[in-house]
């Protein structure tokens, strides 16, 4: 049954129709056309459609587009203000945090949910917020060195 | 999947009507990270969607020194984890709940959907389970209350009415000298399902050796999370020492009924009881003693 209903991301309203079915990361994806979430699994894993909602990491692709209503929805392309990058987002290009980068916007949310809530983590309290988010390029060393620098540059 | 019509409730009343309503053709929605695998992977295809995260006494995470811990069925099992409170009074109750999937799938799961998909190995239960928590159940026939010890009947089945809503759990305020623990085996610090999961509730006479009362639970050895009693027979009363410990570590092992299966053998689940239910004794009790 299809219904028209409003998603707020990143600050603006998208009024967009949805089934009851239709996941959160598909609304976004295809009727917002915010490509940045990632498809990697479909199943809650890996960690490439992580979106904020409400600030807090979740598995887009787990969720059902009508229960985010009422929301606030951050999505990669929020981060950036007027095309001026986040700390966390120079420091993954500065330490090379990513190769193929499918991984990287939620590794990116991950670690900025992260740092709101604990601005100096430990490698081993960056590991376990971003256990997560799964990455088959990197080998996860960049990533943590990354999100370090970031909580460094911030001081 | 098969589309569904979304009902958002926003009180019990309302929701429970709901369900008797639509009876067979239902399912509750609170975070979804186990339903939505279900219903893609087509073992459910309600025609409705009956999400609780709208129900206030659903998303409740309080505490009094009189009346306990009260837990909403959809409340995020990530508040749990990082609970100041819950951390303090219940660290069994924290820990289970950090040990659930990722960050991101504790921000939207609940241990009542942890309770309700009702796996062998479901990591909320034992804890809960071994703090004598109580879950307040509603249908438009009224309220019960069952004990979360008596709620599962087989894997993936549990007492729960085809109308009836899982609302909130209880869970007593503890005892003096009262402290738990929850160990997880599992191959993977995160994201991994329990190979062995063993609660411990454990209150010391003021001698701080004697055991006064404990509760031992196993988590993916039986087809319900089970209760170790001959191995809280063997410690009730009895200072707790290395001779004691070993026997009640074997009466463990000898009340679990594992499977072999591609996480682990029986035999190791077995052994794993037995080492995990010491272990997890050993450390409740140096946490009572202030060690």
């Amino acid at each position: 049954m299809k219904m028209p209903i409003t998603l707020r991301i990143n600050g603006e309203d998208y009024d967009i129709t949805v089934e009851g079915r239709t996941r959160l990361l598909d609304a976004i994806r295809e009727q917002c056309e915010l490509t940045g979430a990632k498809e990697g699994c479909s199943t809650g894993d890996c960690g490439a459609c992580t979106v904020l909602l409400d600030g807090k990491p979740i598995t887009s692709c787990m969720c059902f587009a009508v229960t985010a209503l009422g929301k606030e929805i951050t999505t990669i392309e929020g981060l950036a203000r007027n095309g001026e990058l986040t700390t966390v987002q120079q420091a993954f290009i500065d330490r090379g945090g990513l190769q193929c980068g499918i991984c990287t916007p939620g590794m990116i949310l991950s670690a900025t949910a992260l740092l709101e809530e604990t601005p100096h983590p430990t490698k081993d309290e960056i590991r376990f917020a971003l256990a997560g988010n799964l990455c088959r390029c990197t080998g996860y060393q960049k990533i943590i060195e990354s999100v370090v620098a970031a909580s460094e540059a911030a001081k | 999947m098969k589309d569904f019509t979304y009902l958002a409730p926003t009180s019990v009343p309302e929701a429970v009507a709901l369900l008797a309503e639509h009876k067979g053709s239902t399912k509750v929605l609170s975070g979804g990270t186990d339903l939505m695998l279900l219903m893609q992977d087509g073992v459910f295809a309600p025609d409705y969607v009956v999400s609780v995260r709208g129900i206030p006494e659903s998303n409740v995470l309080s505490y009094d020194p009189n009346r306990g811990l009260t837990i909403g069925a959809a409340t995020p099992l990530r508040a749990v984890e990082t609970s100041p409170m819950v951390r303090e009074i219940y660290p069994q109750l924290a820990t289970a709940a950090g040990e659930i999937g990722s960050v991101q799938i504790r921000n939207l799961g609940s241990f009542g959907g942890n309770i309700c998909t009702a796996t062998p190995s479901a990591d909320g239960v034992p804890a809960l389970i071994s703090l004598g928590a109580v879950a307040r159940l509603a249908s438009v026939r009224g309220e019960r209350e069952v004990p979360l010890e008596s709620f599962f009947t087989g894997v993936r089945k549990t007492v729960l009415e085809p109308d009836e809503l899982l609302v909130d759990l209880t869970i007593p305020a503890p005892g003096p000298r009262t402290s738990g623990t929850y160990i997880k085996l599992d191959t993977r610090p995160q994201m991994d399902l329990a190979i062995v999961g063993v609660a411990v509730t454990l209150s010391l006479a003021a001698d701080l050796q004697t055991v006064e009362k404990v509760r031992i639970v196993l988590g993916a050895v039986a087809p319900t999370p089970i209760r170790a009693r001959e191995a809280e027979e063997i410690l009730t009363g009895h200072a707790l020492s290395d001779s004691v410990l070993a026997q009640a570590g074997a009466a463990a092992a000898r009340a679990a009924r594992p499977i072999s299966d591609v996480r682990s053998s029986a035999e190791y689940r077995r052994e794993q009881c037995d080492i995990l239910t010491q272990r997890a004794v050993r450390q409740t009790a140096a946490r009572i003693r202030g060690n």
